[in-house]
């Protein structure tokens, strides 16, 4: 799902239906990419950018998707992620290589990956459950 | 560095010492400074800004001053951590003898919640991005499932090579490197 997204962002059917901008060497590229390059800035789409058209997203839905939907930051979709990678038996260092948490070094900043993987409530109350005696 | 022209010469020339630094940390380290001078202005003796007037108690009043107008403990210890290099700035350059904000105790910060979301909430999502989203949105939303919102592959993910380029975050030579963990 996720590499043919990806595809069809960067080669779309059709021509005119370039969303990116093409002299960009990013991916995601902002839509005023043209006029940053002219400043001399980045024209990477910026954590700003995607927040506003994650915002702008969730307000497509009906009430009731809404409600589901209402309180999820973008940046927990990488949390997510996370957790279902370890739910998957990824290793923490695998997790960490993968999610680009890294010290200056170049080590596994496996600290950083831990916050993203931390057990839920609801998980330890599954684990106390399981306990016998 | 950004500075303004109201900004007071130690200021000033803190934000000059800040060159190597990301500029996102520098401008976050002024505006705490700024903050801290303001705060420091509204005290009996707190004006004109010099040097001397940063004390631990003025340390501490400012910090117990971001308690008072709920401040979280992730906003006031990174206040603390702008402080502190401020200070320490102002020790290097002969201005303080030591350190002020160094023995003030780090606010606790809680542990970020572990963020999972339920199943209903995916099928939501993906539903919505299969019926709403744009191309671009698509994209951007199965990179992100894939846990790459901070760290995106250029153009060849989509057809499998693979060129690892970061694009939401730049890194600057002379970056206040401590750990890469700002993006948790």
């Amino acid at each position: 799902m996720a590499r043919r997204a990806l595809y069809d962002y960067l080669y779309p059917a059709a021509p005119q239906d370039l969303e990116r901008d093409p002299e960009s060497m990013y991916v995601f590229t902002s839509q005023r990419a043209a006029w940053l390059r002219q400043q001399g800035c980045p024209d990477h789409l910026s954590a700003r950018g995607i927040e506003h058209l994650w915002a702008q997203f969730k307000r497509q839905g009906s009430y009731e998707e809404w409600q589901l939907i209402a309180d999820i930051p973008f940046h927990d979709l990488r949390h997510d992620f996370a957790h279902r990678a370890r739910q998957s038996g990824w290793s923490l260092e695998e997790i960490a290589v993968y999610a680009g948490h890294q010290t200056k070094d170049g080590v596994p900043a496996i600290a950083t990956t831990v916050r993203y993987t931390l057990p839920s409530r609801k998980q330890l109350k599954e684990r106390v459950q399981l306990l016998q005696g | 560095m950004t500075t303004r022209s109201t900004d007071s010469p130690p200021l000033q020339e803190f934000a000059a010492a800040l060159g190597g630094c990301d500029p996102k940390t520098a401008a976050a380290y002024l505006t705490t400074v700024r903050d801290f001078v303001a705060w420091l202005a509204s005290q009996p003796g707190g004006r004109p800004f010099h040097l001397g007037l940063v004390t631990e108690t003025a340390v501490r009043g400012y910090m117990d001053f971001l308690v008072t107008v709920n401040r979280a403990p992730r906003t006031r210890s990174k206040a603390l951590s702008a402080l502190r290099r401020f200070c320490q700035w102002a020790v290097d350059e002969g201005h303080l003898r030591r350190n002020p904000a160094r023995a003030m105790e780090r606010p606790t910060v809680v542990a970020v919640a572990p963020t999972e979301l339920s199943e209903k909430q995916r099928f939501v999502l993906k539903t919505m991005v299969e019926q709403h989203a744009t191309s671009r949105f698509a994209a951007i939303f199965a990179a992100s499932l894939l846990g790459r919102a901070a760290h995106q592959r250029d153009r060849d993910a989509a057809t499998g090579s693979v060129h690892h380029q970061s694009t939401s975050r730049q890194h600057y030579p002379g970056r206040c490197q401590r750990r890469k963990d700002e993006d948790a």
